[in-house]
């Protein structure tokens, strides 16, 4: 069964000696929770989304992740219909198509995002007509916890280093610095075993 | 996230006496985080002058190029010595731009070679004749993900800054924690 906020703030009160939320107000614990499960999936990848994007009729067909895809964090896959495209490095894109600015296709056959913040999409169609949008499959934001009794996103076998993560904040906070450096050291080597196996 | 929403976290960690420049050291992660590719945008597409070779991306948010996509190519940078070593004459001459090089690495300058020799008849979507720049920018809203690691680079500057309020113990420990959430969110790619 998914753990609720509330169940891991409690235990979160505990770790850091503030079990009645005095140091810590509850509201601003669980915020912290929040933020950490956002940033732990963002690593994990473990939380994906499917989202629609519209198509515009111009070339080259460069998106604004950030305005079209706003819950999206780290952009895996685009689908045209069933059909994925294949991923490539937008600066390698010249040597396969000397002219990809402005070439248009009949169907898209890559995807390539330039930073983190534009996804490029090539060909650009020929026309719009019956093809309007395609598919973005991302890592995506995980659900605000804005009260106690919502369920975690992350499934429970994250939860430890949820923990570590949001009590390594706190800790910071109330200037704990000798306790903060013990978790951080656990939490180190288990962060980058964690981003290993999420990012590859 | 808009820059109060970082501003707030900034200050319900921190607990600054004096919140005068931490506005200052949110422009400059965000500027840090623009110039590491994290942050990148495209500019808009910008109409060429008959015989002018120099151009800059439009918007005042740019930070770096990442690349100049002229008509149907991406075209590539080239070194002045590159250039003078294609074509002593490269400045003045006129054409179909094939390169371009940094005038100004502070203002983003650049030229194109040659210059381009027609003015564009329109600003359609396909118009072959469009500057289009692909650049890195600082912004003030940003994404939500990135939120954690700007706030302790953000608390790392503020702590190690000289003020009423100076930690170097404290900047160090937040500077460390910023790196782990970096990690987290891996690089640019």
């Amino acid at each position: 069964m998914p753990a609720t906020a509330g169940t891991l703030l409690d235990i979160l009160a505990r770790r850091v000696r503030d079990p009645g939320n005095v140091a810590h107000p509850r509201d601003f614990a669980r915020d912290v929770l929040s933020r950490c499960q956002r940033a732990l999936n963002a690593a994990l990848g473990l939380v994906t989304r499917d989202d629609t994007l519209v198509l515009d009729a111009g070339t080259p067909q460069i998106y604004n992740v950030s305005a079209k895809l706003p819950n999206a964090v780290r952009l895996l896959a685009v689908r045209d219909g069933t059909r994925q495209l294949t991923r490539m490095d937008w600066r390698f894109l010249g040597a396969a198509d000397s002219s990809w600015p402005l070439r248009r296709g009949d169907a898209f056959t890559t995807w390539s995002l330039i930073g983190w913040d534009r996804l490029l999409l090539y060909p650009a169609p020929r026309s719009t007509g019956g093809r309007e949008a395609v598919t973005v499959v991302s890592v995506g934001l995980t659900t605000a916890l804005t009260t106690d009794a919502i369920e975690l996103d992350l499934p429970n076998h994250t939860h430890t280093l949820l923990l570590d993560l949001a009590e390594a904040i706190l800790l910071l906070r109330d200037r704990q610095f000798e306790t903060f450096q013990d978790v951080l050291a656990r939490l180190t080597p288990r962060v980058a075993e964690a981003v290993a196996a999420g990012q590859g | 996230m808009p820059q109060a929403g970082v501003l707030s976290l900034v200050d319900a960690i921190g607990h600054l006496d004096d919140t005068s420049t931490r506005l200052r050291f949110y422009q400059d992660a965000v500027y840090d985080l623009g110039r590491r590719g994290w942050l990148t945008g495209d500019d808009s597409a910008q109409r060429l002058t008959s015989g002018t070779a120099t151009y800059a991306p439009a918007s005042g948010d740019a930070i770096d190029v990442l690349g100049v996509l002229y008509g149907d190519r991406c075209l590539p940078e080239a070194s002045v010595t590159e250039l003078l070593v294609a074509d002593r004459d490269w400045r003045d001459r006129r054409g179909d731009p094939v390169a371009y090089t940094f005038e100004d690495e502070t203002t983003n300058t650049f030229r194109l070679y040659p210059a381009p020799a027609f003015v564009p008849s329109s600003q359609a979507t396909d118009d072959p004749n469009r500057l289009f720049v692909l650049v890195t920018e600082t912004r003030a809203n940003v994404p939500a993900y990135v939120e954690w690691p700007l706030v302790f680079d953000i608390l790392a500057r503020e702590m190690a800054y000289p003020s009423t309020h100076q930690d170097l113990a404290f900047a160090a420990l937040c500077q460390q924690i910023a790196d782990v959430f970096y990690r987290m969110l891996g690089a640019p790619r």
